[in-house]
């Protein structure tokens, strides 16, 4: 009930934002000195009239607040508009390429998760013992480390010294085995994961490292709260202590945290792609930019900021479920 | 009062220290107790005195860096804790101490249970109230989980919840701190445990709703016959609840009497020191009288008594003479100790040295008008050893003679 | 936590000791006791060291020199090149390798780029790209946060509401994506270093203000500010005596991290080629062209990526150990 209504909140407050977005985007793609025109043509010579044409064709010879409003119906109606250098409508460049990007930002956060936690509570409850030292350095350098050089030192090590991983492209496993000339789904699902493996490394080292700190400090500090000394007078085994009366409390931070970095996430999907040659959203997004492709660009950069704002309403919604105190307004 | 055979609870010679890197901070130095059954003991003294890590240490349950170092603390003829002496000349743990594993097991919550003193805090938010209390329930007791939670929604109802089978699927946040303590009362209750250690509980709450819980708690264990130590700073509940009284100074037990005798017949000058500061009707607060200076870190405690620099009846052997808790009296068979050199027991030293500089004025003064001067903390009076002069009335807070 | 104050006012009574104790000089010495944070110090102190000369040498040298003013002070060191001139044929190798390596010789300590210059100087002079853009972009990150979150945080309901909409508006789009959009088409397609700084701080203004208005909020709220209001001390003294320096410490932490995040995506900003450009030596533009030499010249790509992570984690080290030093409260 409480937290229906907070839900039913929580996407109302996200409509501003996703309003906001779309106008930050439109703007910076149409206040750019020089006209869009002849940024799409980038030089070349074209008379006059082929300019006035293609301004027709995209109504650009219209006022920017009339141009946004019917941007806007359109968007609203799922039609984020055409690109121009493709011929084709966004939304279909955008779905051929969203696959790639969820599962490498997906499969980063999983490697994230799984590595961080344990060794996050691991830290926590080995304080300052050299354990705890050696997580707080593997911590700093992934937080010191840009993602890309990451991917790089991996494809030096394991691609191109050890021959190991593939060093670039994702093998998708929703596809048939055939198309990729691979005996059957057991070498789909193997070959999956090979390609996944360094590229998910690299993105999810950030997270990774975040992840743990913050974990870490959340532990010691809920291993501290009254209710775990509670537990522990009432004869509570310390696993248990750990695993259910402190872990519960930590965790709380951790899924804000989560939504939170969805945006470092998305934004070091694109270097990622980069490096290890995904045909991603990212990598969609680097070709548009450098073709100047501004319809591209901005339904790119709002499909990116909707996954972004949908991602930390998720984590909100979770973090209201758990943490029973925010339904009835009490947290914060 | 129950007969005094073998006490539930005995303490002896029970020190804990913290080892920091400022130094060792002595928090609770030697101090010895009994609790007999069915009887509330209070542990009274300022904040810092050493009484919260004394009843955690009972449970061995100190934080790290504490370590509780000498003493023996036995329960029921179990040892919770006993050290001997190896062959190498060591202390080592005593065969029969318990392990960690049996104290958790058989000890904590269902011999010993513990109510503590942030109700805000001490329960765990992201649990319902009732999943937390079952949880303890099902543990200490041995029952399924569903008589537990019977047992649990019983509890909530004995300790005063209304509609406690719909409080039971509530949050801690929406129970008030009153009603929060109350959940804690039962958790400690329905473990059925032998002893209760009351951390303060009634420290962070309202003074109406503090009435209200000691009388439950005072209801409750003429009820149930459960023995109490009540940790605590405030004179008027130890008047209102307690049956004998141990009074805490920097880690030590300067006086431990039944709760009458310590209120008529006051044997230590920081007991009276802490009862003239309490407020009380028949004084105005211009008649207070704080106790002067503030208590001296555990870390580095004054040599000697370690009240003399803020005792008014200190002399130069107060500075010199550590004094160990002594009988000086004995009230309806039960001994009354006191750790002051004052007392005949421990000697003249104190009659033939000279008083301490600066308060040889103060005490000369407060002996002619009836201690109203203003920096000294106690009123003096003739110290005989047996202390017959005063016999000031205590009223608790809340009227301490209308008690049950 | 009143920073700084306490040395400033020295007419003030014993009773002001506890003050005194957190201090700049307090803080700094709090610093310098942890071993880690110590450390931090002196790798960013060496950065800046580093920086500043590289700074001054190719602007002295331009002022100076007017018409040659590719010459630098450095070159006359046996161990710098120049960083940017491209020797002609014959007098710099190509991809030479660093000097450990049996082809590799100590004139070119870290070996040679793919156009003959010395590897050693470019990542020297690379320090000052970086650094600068850390700071000056961090500081207008810093400004236009302290100016919307202090409004914000001072005015309250509906001004605060409009500008956290706005704040949450900037926030979802990944600054990477938003950076990138920004640079290009704010510089009409030829993006380059200026209109990077420009728009990563742009981007991070409000990260500021949000933390910023949470403090003012927090500590508008402490009862010492209720104090002083009670007794009748003027809102002007409130705000410079209290506010602000109970503010500053948690805002000057974040700071000091927030360069390491910034030269991490200005980083990431070169090498997708749009921030710094060549020839002007950066790290990630290094290895944006180390990226096509992986097969022969491994070394090329780990020289910089170590650089950046060395500087990044110098700044992180430091800002921890102030954040420790000013908040000792989770941290040992």
């Amino acid at each position: 009930m409480g937290l229906l209504r907070y839900t039913a909140g929580r996407v109302v407050q996200a409509i501003p934002v996703l309003i906001g977005i779309t106008v930050i985007t439109f703007i910076l793609a149409n206040l750019a000195p020089g006209d869009p025109v002849r940024l799409m043509l980038q030089g070349q010579e074209v008379n006059q009239e082929v300019i006035a044409r293609i301004e027709r064709q995209y109504g650009l010879h219209r006022p920017l607040h009339e141009r946004y409003l019917t941007y806007m119906g359109n968007v609203l109606q799922g039609d984020l508009g055409h690109s121009i250098h493709r011929d084709r409508p966004v939304t279909a460049l955008l779905a051929q390429r969203a696959g790639p990007t969820l599962m490498l930002v997906l499969s980063a956060y999983a490697f994230a998760l799984a590595t961080a936690i344990p060794l996050g509570i691991i830290a926590a409850t080995r304080r300052n013992e050299p354990t705890d030292h050696v997580s707080r350095i593997v911590a700093l350098i992934g937080v010191s480390t840009p993602s890309f050089w990451i991917g790089i030192v991996l494809i030096l090590i394991f691609a191109i010294q050890l021959g190991w991983l593939p060093s670039s492209g994702l093998v998708y496993p929703w596809r048939s085995p055939d198309q990729y000339g691979y005996s059957g789904y057991p070498e789909l699902a193997y070959q999956t994961i090979r390609h996944l493996l360094l590229p998910m490394i690299a993105l999810g080292t950030l997270q990774m490292a975040t992840l743990m700190r913050v974990e870490r400090t959340q532990m010691i500090e809920s291993l501290q709260g009254e209710y775990v000394k509670l537990a522990r007078a009432y004869g509570v085994p310390e696993r248990t202590i750990l695993r259910k009366h402190a872990f519960q409390v930590a965790q709380l931070p951790i899924i804000t945290i989560i939504g939170l970095n969805l945006s470092t996430a998305l934004g070091g999907a694109v270097l990622t792609e980069y490096v290890f040659n995904i045909n991603g959203i990212g990598r969609l997004f680097l070709e548009a930019i450098q073709s100047l492709d501004y319809q591209l660009i901005m339904g790119i950069t709002i499909v990116i900021g909707t996954m972004f704002v949908v991602g930390v309403i998720i984590t909100d919604i979770s973090y209201a479920y758990i943490d029973p105190r925010v339904t009835y307004g009490e947290h914060d | 009062m129950s007969s005094r055979s073998d006490p539930l609870l005995r303490v002896e010679n029970l020190k804990t220290q913290f080892f920091t890197d400022a130094g060792t901070v002595r928090a609770v130095d030697g101090i010895s107790f009994e609790v007999y059954e069915g009887e509330i003991v209070g542990l009274v003294g300022e904040s810092g005195a050493g009484k919260s890590v004394a009843s955690m240490s009972l449970l061995r349950l100190v934080d790290s860096p504490g370590q509780i170092v000498d003493g023996e603390i036995t329960y029921k003829g179990e040892t919770i804790f006993g050290l001997e002496e190896g062959p190498d000349g060591d202390l080592r743990e005593r065969e029969d101490m318990l392990t960690n594993e049996e104290v958790r097991t058989r000890i904590r919550g269902n011999e010993i249970a513990v109510i503590f003193q942030d109700p805000m805090e001490s329960l765990n938010p992201v649990f319902t109230v009732g999943s937390q209390l079952r949880e303890f329930i099902e543990l200490n007791r041995d029952l399924s989980s569903d008589e537990a939670r019977r047992e649990a929604v019983d509890m909530l109802r004995e300790v005063g919840i209304p509609d406690p089978a719909e409080r039971y699927e509530e949050y801690p946040h929406q129970f008030s701190g009153g009603m929060r303590q109350r959940v804690l009362i039962a958790m400690a209750l329905a473990c059925e445990p032998n002893l209760i250690i009351a951390d303060e509980p009634t420290t962070a709450l309202d003074v109406t709703v503090e009435g209200q819980i000691i009388d439950l708690v005072d209801d409750l264990q003429a009820k149930y016959g459960t023995s109490f130590i009540w940790v605590t700073h405030d004179m008027g509940v130890v008047a209102e609840i307690c049956d004998r009284v141990n009074v805490m100074y920097l880690g030590e037990i300067v006086e431990q009497a039944p709760v009458d005798e310590l209120f008529y017949d006051t044997k230590h000058p920081y007991t009276e020191a802490l009862l003239n500061s309490m407020p009380r009707p028949d004084r105005t607060v211009a008649e207070l009288d704080p106790i002067r200076g503030v208590m001296p870190e555990a870390i580095n405690p004054p040599a000697g008594c370690r009240f003399h620099p803020r005792c008014p009846d200190a002399r130069e052997a107060c500075k010199r003479i550590h004094p160990e808790n002594r009988e000086v009296a004995r009230a309806d068979g039960q001994p009354h100790r006191a750790a002051c050199i004052k007392h005949d027991v421990f000697g003249d030293e104190y009659e033939e040295s000279v008083p301490l500089e600066g308060r040889a004025q103060e005490t000369a003064a407060s002996a002619t008008d009836g201690g109203e001067s203003e920096e000294s903390g106690v009123e003096s009076r003739s110290q005989s050893g047996n202390g017959s002069g005063s016999t000031r009335k205590t009223d608790g807070r809340r009227g301490g003679d209308d008690r049950e | 936590m009143a920073l700084g104050e306490a040395q400033m006012d020295e007419s003030r009574g014993p009773s002001e000791d506890v003050e005194a104790e957190y201090g700049w000089r307090y803080t700094f010495s709090k610093v310098m006791e942890d071993t880690t944070a110590r450390w931090g110090l002196y790798v960013v102190a060496l950065v800046l060291l580093i920086s500043t000369y590289t700074f001054i040498d190719s602007n002295l040298s331009q002022l100076t020199f007017g018409a040659v003013s590719d010459f630098t002070f450095a070159e006359t060191l046996p161990i710098f090149d120049h960083p940017e001139r491209i020797p002609p044929p014959g007098e710099g190798e190509e991809n030479v390798p660093p000097a450990f390596h049996a082809d590799g010789s100590l004139s070119n300590p870290l070996g040679t780029d793919p156009s003959g210059r010395d590897y050693f100087t470019r990542i020297v002079y690379g320090a000052q790209v970086s650094v600068s853009v850390g700071i000056v972009s961090t500081l207008i990150g810093f400004v236009g946060g302290t100016i919307i979150g202090a409004v914000s945080g001072f005015y309250g309901g509906r001004v605060d509401d409009v500008l956290m909409r706005m704040v949450e508006t900037v926030y979802a789009i990944p600054p990477l994506i938003l950076i990138i959009v920004f640079t290009v088409f704010v510089s009409g397609g030829s993006p380059d270093i200026t209109y990077a700084i420009l728009g990563v701080g742009i981007t991070f203004i409000p990260v500021f203000a949000r933390i910023i208005r949470s403090e003012v909020l927090s500590v508008r709220e402490m009862d010492y500010i209720e104090a002083a209001k009670a007794s009748g001390v003027k809102n002007r003294n409130i705000i410079r005596r209290h506010v602000i320096p109970n503010s500053f410490a948690p805002v000057l932490v974040y700071a000091t991290l927030q360069i390491g995040v910034t030269i991490l995506i200005v980083a990431g900003l070169s090498f997708l080629g749009y921030g710094a450009q060549p020839p002007t030596p950066d790290w990630g533009q290094m290895l944006n062209t180390s990226h096509g030499y992986m097969h022969s010249n491994v070394w090329l790509s780990i020289w910089p990526g170590l650089a950046i992570l060395v500087t990044i984690m110098g700044f992180n080290l430091f800002g921890d150990g102030l954040q420790d030093a000013l908040d000792p409260r989770i941290n040992d």
